[in-house]
């Protein structure tokens, strides 16, 4: 699908040893199926001009300030931009995530935050924060699902399609001063070619499909905590390992961190303005 | 503090009426019309539920409920609150709107910016709730909704918040004159349903139950493909077992509670539970629950309600109060 790509590339790497070993030129850790997909389609990974830095969906791994700062000193001395991603956020969570914005507008101004969270929007625009937003891929809210398959033609046609081709909500989002937007690349292919001053990021092979801030890999060892465990304490159960079920979908899934993803190496066609392939070596997360 | 129900095919007053008596202030619904139906069928809504059975399907059968409602003094709202409305379902769901508006909804509930401003322009203005899928899940996002679409009553509160952050929210929103709605008992979403893009279908078994029940292995990350794999456990999420005629019934008909925490909802000024109980059969059993637990002071006291330590053990709390991890 992306063999003959020739807009820009970014890649996407969820922590500060992702990049290190990135920049390093060392083997990326996954579990052994993206590493297997990694194999098929690294040849994305030199082309990158941009890093996409962060976590979409867990605010316990924000980055702290030293890492973001040393993530971006290591993009700088590689000539690559550096993009900040940010979770979602809960209320307890806005103190830390206002500090990365601004370690990270101080470092470059100008430069680009990721953000799903209308709070985070809302932060940067009322104090004026000197970074341009671009919406994050869990804001493009089309349907994806491991099990499901559409029956109609015409209920697989309108599940590529978004709010985007709405005027009203293009213009909303223009009037905020955000002029692009991420989406999966997704099997039912994403058909936004009807909104103009738009650009848009197609999020590649690693499909977004579910997440919460009860992450059930905190339950991983204990059941009595079950499908919600929030509170428990964390260490990071993600760095070292995924959850995989018996069972099998449509798709390959896996759920990695505190959100679930399916692999999917040839989505539907991509039609409008997607002038960067966001290319995800491994799950960014 | 109103208790919010859920309801889908009961219409008359004699029907909602035992409702009202158990405690239910309010009452929220769907509508997917024929002219919808008849163009997605069944695998995509207006609302968060595609199916037939968590519905009302003719402007008859809403009429009907609306007026039985308001004869019994009770407020009902009307939920368009899916995630995406691209052009042609962002239309539908805009005459769908404006063909409700002489029944007097109380409340429009959404989740689609886009929406909520389009309602705005046709000339809606009834109030609006901003559903979870409206992600203010923290209160600069609160802020954000109110800052651009008119007219906000309440914003309903995620399951996957604790009960310290509600209360930080409830103070905020105190100073700014914004109500919030938090669940109180009832099936939880293990996922965020505002993130959640999975297919909530008639047509297919939920991803969640799916993916969530049964067993799952756990695998390493690391840097080599063909490393050993290191099957560190297997992991089953159906929780603790119940065994005791209380604790299946507690399974089967309340299956999540967060009644420990109401007391605490009430004296911070919440201004509602959700019972979400749309396609659901347990609304007899759930309302009195949540109506006991507002009467009383103690998250203990509620506790004793529920009867079942194996059941308050966590696995099936909404905020699993008071826990010291929790405030």
């Amino acid at each position: 699908m992306f063999e003959n790509w020739d807009k820009e590339i970014c890649i996407a790497l969820p922590s500060l040893n992702d990049l290190r070993l990135f920049m390093e030129n060392k083997p990326l850790r996954g579990s052994p199926q993206e590493l297997r997909t990694l194999s098929e389609t690294r040849t994305f990974l030199q082309k990158a001009t941009r890093v996409y830095f962060g976590h979409e969906t867990c605010a316990r791994r924000l980055p702290q300030r030293n890492e973001i700062i040393e993530a971006f000193s290591l993009c700088l001395s590689s000539e690559k931009e550096m993009s900040l991603v940010l979770p979602y956020m809960g209320e307890r969570n806005v103190k830390s995530i206002i500090s990365a914005i601004e370690v990270f507008s101080s470092l470059n101004p100008g430069e680009e935050i990721i953000t799903s969270d209308f709070g985070i929007i809302n932060f940067i625009k009322e104090k004026n924060v000197p970074v341009k937003i671009i919406l994050g891929r869990l804001l493009g809210r089309l349907k994806r699902d491991p099990l499901f398959t559409l029956s109609s033609e015409k209920s697989h046609r309108e599940s590529s399609r978004s709010s985007f081709s709405v005027p009203s909500f293009a213009n909303f989002f223009l009037a905020l001063g955000i002029s692009r937007a991420g989406f999966d690349s997704l099997p039912q292919g994403i058909d936004v070619s009807d909104v103009s001053r738009f650009e848009f990021d197609a999020y590649w092979p690693w499909v977004y499909v579910t997440s919460g801030r009860g992450c059930q890999l905190l339950g991983a060892n204990d059941f009595t905590k079950g499908k919600y465990p929030f509170e428990a304490p964390c260490n990071k159960e993600c760095l070292i390992s995924v959850l995989e079920s018996e069972k099998k979908g449509n798709f390959y899934t896996i759920q990695k961190g505190n959100a679930v993803w399916m692999e999917i190496l040839h989505p539907g066609k991509l039609s409008g303005n997607f002038t960067r392939l966001i290319y995800e070596p491994v799950i960014p997360a | 503090m109103d208790i919010v129900v859920g309801i889908d095919s009961i219409k008359t007053v004699p029907e909602i009426k035992p409702l009202v008596d158990a405690g239910a202030e309010e009452f929220f619904c769907g509508y997917i019309p024929e002219y919808w139906s008849k163009e997605y069928e069944w695998e995509i809504a207006p609302n968060r539920r595609s199916y037939k059975e968590y519905n009302y399907a003719s402007l008859e059968d809403l009429s009907l409920v609306a007026d039985s409602v308001h004869k019994l003094h009770k407020k009902i709202m009307l939920t368009v609150n899916e995630h995406e409305y691209p052009p042609e379902r962002m239309g539908l769901s805009i005459r769908m709107v404006k063909e409700t508006l002489p029944l007097r909804f109380d409340s429009v509930i959404v989740s689609n910016i886009a929406l909520a401003l389009e309602l705005r322009e046709a000339g809606v203005d009834t109030p609006f709730h901003v559903s979870i899928g409206g992600l203010a899940n923290n209160y600069e996002a609160v802020r954000f909704w109110n800052k651009h679409v008119l007219n906000i009553r309440r914003f309903i509160l995620p399951r996957d918040i604790t009960v310290s952050e509600i209360k930080s929210l409830a103070e905020k929103g105190r100073d700014d004159g914004v109500t919030f709605e938090v669940f109180g008992i009832g099936n939880i979403c293990a996922f965020s349903d505002g993130y959640c893009l999975t297919w909530h279908s008639s047509r297919t078994p939920s991803f969640c139950t799916w993916f969530l029940n049964g067993e799952r292995k756990l695998i390493s990350i690391t840097d080599e493909i063909g490393k050993s794999v290191s099957l560190k456990t297997t992991v089953d999420f159906r929780g603790p077992s119940f065994d005791s005629e209380r604790d299946k019934f507690l399974d089967s008909q309340v299956r999540t509670c967060g009644l420990c925490a109401v007391p605490l909802f009430k004296e911070w000024g919440i201004s509602a539970i959700k019972v979400p109980t749309r396609g659901e059969n347990n609304r007899a059993v759930l309302i009195p629950l949540v109506k006991q637990a507002m009467e009383l002071k103690l998250p203990e006291d509620c506790k004793k309600i529920i009867g079942s330590e194996n059941f308050c053990s966590g696995a099936r709390c909404y905020y699993n109060y008071p826990s010291e991890r929790n405030v």
